[in-house]
């Protein structure tokens, strides 16, 4: 009777444990959304307690064996990664300065952590390279260039602001087309290994901040390609403050 | 084919071996632990073929020297299922219930003599025939659900079997010289029974799968002895089918072809045994066992699913009068990327005799 009773607390404590990550993650996502950038912080930590790593993978779920069901449609766990993020953005809207670089000292600390486990993607890297802008830490920014990121790591970036990731694609395709001067010796670009990063891919600073930094222009013109034309479909509002994009009012085909 | 009869899951095509941890309505008889995975209501007919066997005796009347032939027969409704989750019934409801029809056992013997059986007393038996039919239909009501979070499935359920049983012999008393004896019911009675008896079992069973490796699956389930009310009497008595335990586990793969990286594979192995039938001389269902192997990859042509399975199963004999029944089992199915119709085709070819055929057909709301 004992041993029964033993072995149901065990599997119902092991059960509990195996899925108090998915309703964590959920909140955060949740909060996130809202820009309680706080709350999704506390929930996404609270969701590592339960599941530790991050997972660049699906996240099968339980279900008949013959189907694979996937968590999320399949989308990478990224808590540590999103507890850095939730960090990084209540930064940002930090009024105190000291608070602020307190903030982004502990996203690098953090950052870092991913990026020596091997678990840090180009949006990680991105955060990272930023936030040593933001804090004055141009050496290590540097030291990461040289090293480089896990082109095959994928993050959730659900609740990451539209404009970081426009950003991170907009440095992506700068060190991929080589105009970022990528070691020549490693494949960056080519989705394997993984390949250090010219820090100019990193320069821009996409964010109202007293870090000067190079810029390099992500939003505005482009040039004109009389072959080739475009849809562009957005929104004018973002959950990231500072500048913000403009849309004509008028399509160029008039 | 009393005992371990398949009554068409798309399982049957791996060799059964997938049987216990399907999510459909098969589950309502097999393992109802996998009710709790139902997503949608949806509703299962198969349909597959039943073999009849002819048998020729010879040597003795109470032990004889048999050669069969099996007749594939024609194909026959096998399961009806429909399946609800109460989550689609009512808001916030847990766990899903389920209502199958499955043919759970069956039998079509005929057997005839070649010359005169012996009785071994200075008689024999001219002109013997024997037929055995039997048809067992389970009517089966469950219920399964998960534990929190998933990593633990449950279910159980009620069967109701109405067992149609047809034991009837024919034949003419001789003496040693083949001439006719009189007053032979003194020696030999030949039975003629026609039975129509109820019974009833729970079934019930359990699914897990560990928190840390979600393409494993674990299972048991159970199903208790079932007493049939009328059942036959005399010698010809099935009055008791066999309690059926099975215990199997699965893994899945992910494909192995780089360029075909939706692609996955499952392999399973599943035992069943079967515990504590009736025994007598011409429906011996004592203790038999059952093993399963297979494996189904399922190939993603852009959404759409197309399984492929290949198995092999092994049934062995429950006692007298029944052989074993090896072979390897192979099906297709498919799932159009709507995924609210699917249809599945298995086939057992076994090394001896007929081959099984099912096919199942699912729809889900």
């Amino acid at each position: 009777m004992r041993l029964a009773l033993t072995l149901i607390t065990v599997a119902a404590v092991t059960v509990s444990f195996g899925q108090a990550w998915k309703s964590d993650y959920e909140r955060g996502l949740t909060a996130g959304r809202s820009g309680d950038w706080t709350a999704a912080r506390v929930a996404f930590q609270s969701a590592v307690t339960t599941r530790p790593n991050d997972s660049s993978e699906p996240t099968p779920l339980p279900g008949p064996i013959t189907e694979r069901r996937l968590w999320r449609n399949g989308a990478p766990y990224s808590p540590n990664f999103l507890a850095a993020y939730s960090a990084y953005q209540s930064a940002l809207t930090s009024p105190d300065a000291t608070g602020r670089t307190d903030l982004l000292k502990l996203v690098a600390t953090e950052l870092e952590t991913l990026l020596s486990r091997n678990m840090a993607g180009s949006t990680a890297y991105f955060l990272l390279a930023d936030t040593y802008s933001r804090i004055g830490e141009s050496g290590k920014r540097s030291a990461i260039a040289q090293k480089g990121y896990n082109r095959k790591w994928k993050e959730d970036t659900e609740i990451v602001a539209p404009e970081v990731m426009a950003a991170v694609e907009a440095n992506s395709n700068f060190s991929n087309n080589g105009v970022g001067a990528v070691n020549p010796n490693t494949a960056a670009g080519n989705g394997t290994g993984t390949a250090p990063v010219d820090a100019r891919a990193f320069s821009n600073n996409i964010l109202p901040a007293n870090v000067t930094v190079s810029p390099t222009p992500i939003l505005g013109g482009t040039p004109t390609i009389s072959n080739k034309f475009a849809i562009v479909i957005g929104n004018a509002e973002g959950r990231f403050p500072g500048p913000r994009l403009s849309l004509p009012t008028k399509t160029p085909f008039g | 084919m009393l005992t371990a009869f398949d009554s068409g899951s798309r399982a049957s095509g791996a060799g059964g071996a997938l049987q216990g941890s399907s999510g459909d309505t098969f589950a309502t008889l097999a393992n109802p632990a996998g009710l709790a995975y139902a997503d949608r209501a949806l509703v299962q007919y198969a349909q597959k073929n039943r073999i009849s066997t002819a048998s020729v005796a010879s040597g003795s009347f109470d032990d004889p020297s048999l050669k069969s032939k099996d007749d594939k027969g024609k194909a026959h409704y096998s399961h009806l299922g429909v399946l609800f989750p109460f989550e689609k019934v009512r808001r916030g409801g847990k766990g899903t219930i389920s209502f199958s029809y499955d043919l759970g056992g069956y039998i079509d013997d005929t057997m005839t003599a070649s010359g005169n059986l012996s009785l071994g007393t200075g008689f024999g038996v001219k002109n013997f025939t024997q037929k055995r039919k039997v048809i067992q239909d389970y009517y089966t009501f469950s219920y399964g659900n998960m534990a929190k979070g998933g990593a633990l499935a449950y279910g159980f359920g009620l069967t109701i079997v109405n067992q149609k049983l047809d034991f009837r012999q024919t034949g003419d008393l001789v003496d040693v010289n083949g001439q006719p004896v009189g007053g032979g019911q003194d020696v030999i009675s030949f039975p003629d029974v026609s039975a129509n008896g109820l019974g009833l079992g729970l079934v019930g069973g359990v699914q897990y799968t560990p928190p840390n490796n979600q393409n494993r699956s674990l299972w048991a389930s159970f199903r208790t002895p079932i007493s049939i009310s009328d059942a036959g009497g005399s010698a010809a008595n099935l009055d008791v089918i066999p309690a059926r335990l099975a215990l199997g586990a699965a893994q899945r793969f992910g494909s192995f072809l780089p360029q075909r990286k939706s692609d996955y594979m499952v392999a399973a192995v599943q035992f069943e045994g079967y515990l504590a039938g009736s025994t007598n001389k011409y429906f011996d269902t004592g203790n038999g066992s059952a093993l399963g192997v297979g494996v189904e990859y399922s190939l993603d042509a852009g959404g759409t699913l197309i399984p492929l399975r290949l198995g092999y199963r092994s049934t062995k004999s429950n006692g007298q009068g029944f052989s074993d029944r090896d072979g390897i089992t192979y099906g297709i199915g498919y799932t159009p990327n709507n995924y609210k119709f699917s249809i599945d085709l298995n086939y057992f070819k076994p090394r001896q005799g007929a081959e099984d055929f099912t096919l199942t057909a699912t729809y889900r709301f």
